[in-house]
């Protein structure tokens, strides 16, 4: 019964373990998308600034 | 004082990128985790519709007073518009391939979104095939304001009068409905302001850029 309840156990750990590992790239992931948006409205942005440039 | 709604713009965005992707969502049968995908395919649809409005707009405006400038807005705003509604029919079909088992179906909403789509670029083929610019700004324009109302009829009311997968369509209940709990509503007000600001900035940027290149060519 011990042996079960050990194995269960483990088997528990492991699959929270790997939840866990889930959620942190998930996370991973987002921010990786939030990095990749700021670099196109900064690229955004120095477009507008060159086309003021060429207005004046 | 011209950069802030830019910036308003970006920071909505922002939020509904990172808050779109972690804040809770409802639980919902079939749409699961996928529901995520109305704070970008339909904001993008929101956005384009603005756009498209804007471009009627520009046409009158230039019917109404030959300025070719006008011209320029009304065709640059159609340009973004279509990139939107191509992103939007990208999306979209991502979110039917996980819940509906296929990226497109016989559906009147996405059938009559691609003629939609279709119309407005032959809208830019008709612009890209008359060489004299009075005679192209003057003709697409005309096609541009009968456009307008043809696609709103074609995505908004036909697809109601018949069965629809789609929601809000065909008797289908909207996303309201599902959303008692207003999680959804928190990130996708936002989007829908941050996407239509966005896509108008990325308008503004090319209108301005034509302007400067019409300028160059006809001084």
């Amino acid at each position: 019964m011990n042996i079960l309840l050990n194995i269960w156990l483990q088997i528990q750990q492991h699959t929270s373990l790997v939840a866990d590992a889930q959620a942190h790239k998930f996370d991973a992931v987002v921010y990786v998308i939030a990095v990749i948006f700021a670099l196109i409205a900064g690229f955004l942005l120095y477009i507008d600034l060159k086309i003021r440039k060429l207005e004046k | 004082m011209q950069y802030w709604w830019k910036i308003l713009g970006v920071a909505l965005l922002f939020y509904a990128f990172i808050g779109g992707l972690l804040m809770p969502v409802p639980d919902l049968p079939i749409l699961e985790q996928s529901i995520r995908n109305l704070y970008y395919h339909v904001p993008m649809w929101f956005g384009m519709i603005f756009l498209l409005l804007a471009s009627m707009i520009g046409s009158i405006r230039y019917l109404s007073s030959n300025n070719i400038t006008r011209d320029l807005e009304a065709s640059g705003f159609a340009t973004v518009a279509i990139l939107y509604g191509l992103a939007g029919l990208i999306t979209g079909m991502i979110w039917a391939q996980n819940t509906w088992g296929t990226p497109w179906t016989n559906d009147p909403k996405l059938n009559s979104a691609a003629i939609g789509m279709l119309m407005y670029l032959a809208y830019l083929v008709l612009r890209g095939s008359i060489e004299d610019p009075d005679k192209k700004a003057r003709i697409s324009a005309v096609y541009n304001i009968f456009c307008f109302p043809v696609f709103l009829v074609l995505i908004f009311i036909l697809p109601r009068l018949t069965d629809s997968l789609h929601p809000g369509n065909g008797g289908n209940p909207g996303f309201n409905s599902y959303d008692l709990d207003n999680r959804l509503r928190l990130v996708f007000y936002p989007a829908v302001i941050g996407w239509s600001l966005i896509g108008f900035w990325i308008a503004n940027l090319y209108i301005r850029f034509r302007k400067i290149e019409f300028k160059k060519y006809n001084a």
